[in-house]
């Protein structure tokens, strides 16, 4: 069972980052693109309602402009793989995978949040006083707690986001049913 | 990072593990001892000092001898006669429910009280054809209820009379009358909420079937039965001429335990083995917990800063009272009290008031808030689950509505109580 779970987290993980280093590329393309073209303005200007303007201030705001779609795939992308990789993450810590209510599941992720400065305090100092390997391992476990921190707090938000969304959209929903109400007796 | 911070951090980290249930309760409270000694906000030596011994003897003392009393099979008895009484009228039977889930979670916990009695219950409406979920429901709340009436009717109490040295005269005089007034208006409540079961009509075959219960039969062993009646006769006297012979809770309880053991003819191994262990555990883990932040004085600030907003002794009585109710309504209503007996000390010390006033809201809050919700006391969780075993369902949605509303007419009462209390003890509101 848990085999196949982590098959098909290898295979939509192997999807998106395949969909991520593409659209990367792409952006990269544009930007090598806007580079090279740039030489070519570099200087240059236009008389535009009356006022001087670089070329190549032109140039990239149509470069922007054309790569926005771009950039907002590419946050799209980078969403879908922290969601991936935290679920995967998460589920290996224990009572993560639990069906429970969101907020015993809140608060399971904040018990996490907290272990993990508990863990901090002794941990970063302890490997610096290693001359040689220290200050690498230190990096190294500090990029760790944090990249977990990142992880913990998105599932954190997510399952805040849960617990409120229902509310918020019966809230909603109720406050249109009323404002309708007012409306018609108007 | 500061050591305030720490120990601000490893007391959240366990109370959020009591919410959150991830581990047990008592591994919970381990954890967050161990980890204020490995941090060295608590040094070996000053972990002794930190244990409330008091409350570990009055505990195990009770546990021993409650131990005892229930192999004898003496409230067993003692609950079918009373319901035979009732002749299977609904509302007679309710009555003597509440009454008799006052008498027994006098002595045992919460959780023993609710088995016994829901145990019984069920298979009483199952005679009478009768909807056993009220019953099981009223069951859990008089059980949190009648947790005020004494100084070891439960938990907080065994902790807050250890704490404070509150004895049995103490409870008779300031808490009995709020638990009669508590107790009358949930008997009220409940033939008004529960009505629709409690006015169905009993047919004379059923009256005939309860009449053939036989109480006797719950006495296993007579010798045991005996003797367990009348060294538990005896411990209840002890603790009500305490103010006269000044021996404390903690002495008549394990006194009380031993001469139950030397006398009544039951397995000592046994008896000690069923001593809930986990829960002297989580007390000893709880006291390091709360001892750590203590030490760093993150319970002074927390004083000073209520005190400083604390206007009069009503504010404070309805801020400690609205606030242990709500708090225990979430959590355990154990830590709630470790935590807040240490603040209600400092604020007893720097409002300068004289006695132990602050201490009875605060047993009343914690009582009233266990009914809130079905996970907010472990008689709720147990009734819940007696349901469900015998294929009926409390949902979270019925308790509440029961118990919300209960809860609030139980506030307004407590408040109007101690307002009076504080005007009648102190001259002015």
């Amino acid at each position: 069972m848990g085999d196949n779970n982590d098959k098909e987290f290898l295979d939509e993980f192997d999807i998106d980052v395949k969909r991520l280093i593409k659209h990367l590329v792409q952006f990269i393309v544009i930007i090598i693109l806007f580079n090279i073209l740039s030489t070519f303005f570099r200087g240059k200007t236009i008389l535009l309602f009356e006022e001087i303007i670089s070329l190549e201030i032109i140039l990239l705001i149509l470069f922007g402009l054309l790569s926005l779609p771009l950039v907002g795939r590419l946050v799209a992308d980078t969403r879908i793989l922290i969601a991936l990789l935290s679920s995967f993450i998460i589920k290996r810590f224990p009572g993560m995978t639990q069906e429970v209510h969101p907020l015993i599941r809140i608060f399971r992720d904040i018990v996490y949040i907290i272990i993990l400065f508990l863990v901090s305090v002794p941990a970063i100092p302890l490997f610096s006083q290693y001359m040689v390997f220290g200050y690498h391992v230190t990096h190294i476990v500090s990029l760790l707690l944090l990249a977990l921190l990142v992880v913990f707090l998105y599932d954190l938000s997510k399952n805040i986001f849960q617990l409120t969304h229902g509310h918020l959209k019966e809230a909603a929903a109720h406050f249109l049913k009323i404002m309708d109400k007012l409306n018609k007796k108007k | 990072m500061t050591p305030e911070i720490i120990a601000l951090l490893i007391f959240t980290l366990t109370y959020l593990l009591f919410i959150s249930e991830l581990v047990h309760k008592t591994v919970a409270a381990l954890i967050g001892a161990m980890l204020m000694v490995a941090y060295g906000i608590l040094s070996y030596n000053e972990i002794g000092s930190t244990i409330d011994y008091k409350t570990l003897t009055v505990a195990i003392g009770m546990m021993i001898t409650i131990n005892v009393v229930k192999k004898s099979g003496l409230f067993e008895y003692l609950s079918i006669k009373a319901v035979k009484i009732t002749k299977g009228n609904p509302t007679k039977l309710m009555v003597v429910i509440v009454l008799l889930s006052t008498l027994i979670s006098t002595f045992f916990s919460n959780i023993t009280s609710t088995l016994i009695l829901g145990t019984l219950v069920i298979s009483l409406c199952h005679m009478l054809d009768l909807d056993f979920v009220p019953y099981l429901v009223i069951i859990a709340i008089s059980v949190n209820i009648a947790g005020l009436l004494t100084p070891i009717s439960s938990l907080p109490n065994i902790m807050v009379s250890a704490a404070a040295g509150l004895s049995f005269g103490d409870f008779g005089l300031n808490l009995l009358l709020l638990g009669i007034l508590l107790l009358a208006s949930t008997i009220i409540f409940f033939m008004f909420f529960f009505r629709k079961t409690l006015t169905k009509r009993i047919s004379r075959e059923e009256i005939d079937r309860l009449k053939q219960l036989d109480e006797n039969k719950e006495i296993k062993n007579k010798k045991l039965f005996t003797r367990s009646c009348i060294i538990l006769g005896l411990i209840v006297f002890f603790f009500l001429i305490q103010d006269v012979t000044h021996i404390g809770n903690e002495a008549i309880a394990i006194a009380g335990a031993i001469i139950m053991l030397l006398l009544s003819s039951a397995d000592p191994e046994e008896m000690l083995s069923q001593v809930q262990w986990s829960t002297i555990a989580f007390f000893i883990g709880l006291f390091i917990v709360i001892g750590g932040i203590e030490k760093v004085g993150l319970l002074d600030k927390i004083s000073y800063l209520l005190a400083e907003h604390i206007s009069s002794l009503l504010s404070a009585m309805f801020l400690i009272l609205s606030g242990s109710a709500i708090s225990s309504s979430i959590v355990d209503n154990i830590p709630v009290t470790a935590v807040l007996l240490p603040i209600l000390k400092n604020l007893n010390s720097i409002l300068n008031i004289s006695g132990n006033f602050l201490f009875y809201p605060l047993i009343a809050g914690v009582a009233i808030g266990g009914n809130i919700t079905p996970i907010a006391s472990p008689a709720n969780v147990i009734a819940v689950g007696l349901a469900e075993k015998n294929k009926k369902r409390i949902s979270f949605g019925y308790f509440m509505k029961a118990g919300l509303f209960l809860s609030l007419l139980h506030m307004i009462i407590s408040t109007l109580y101690f307002s009076a209390m504080i005007y009648l003890q102190f001259g002015s509101l």
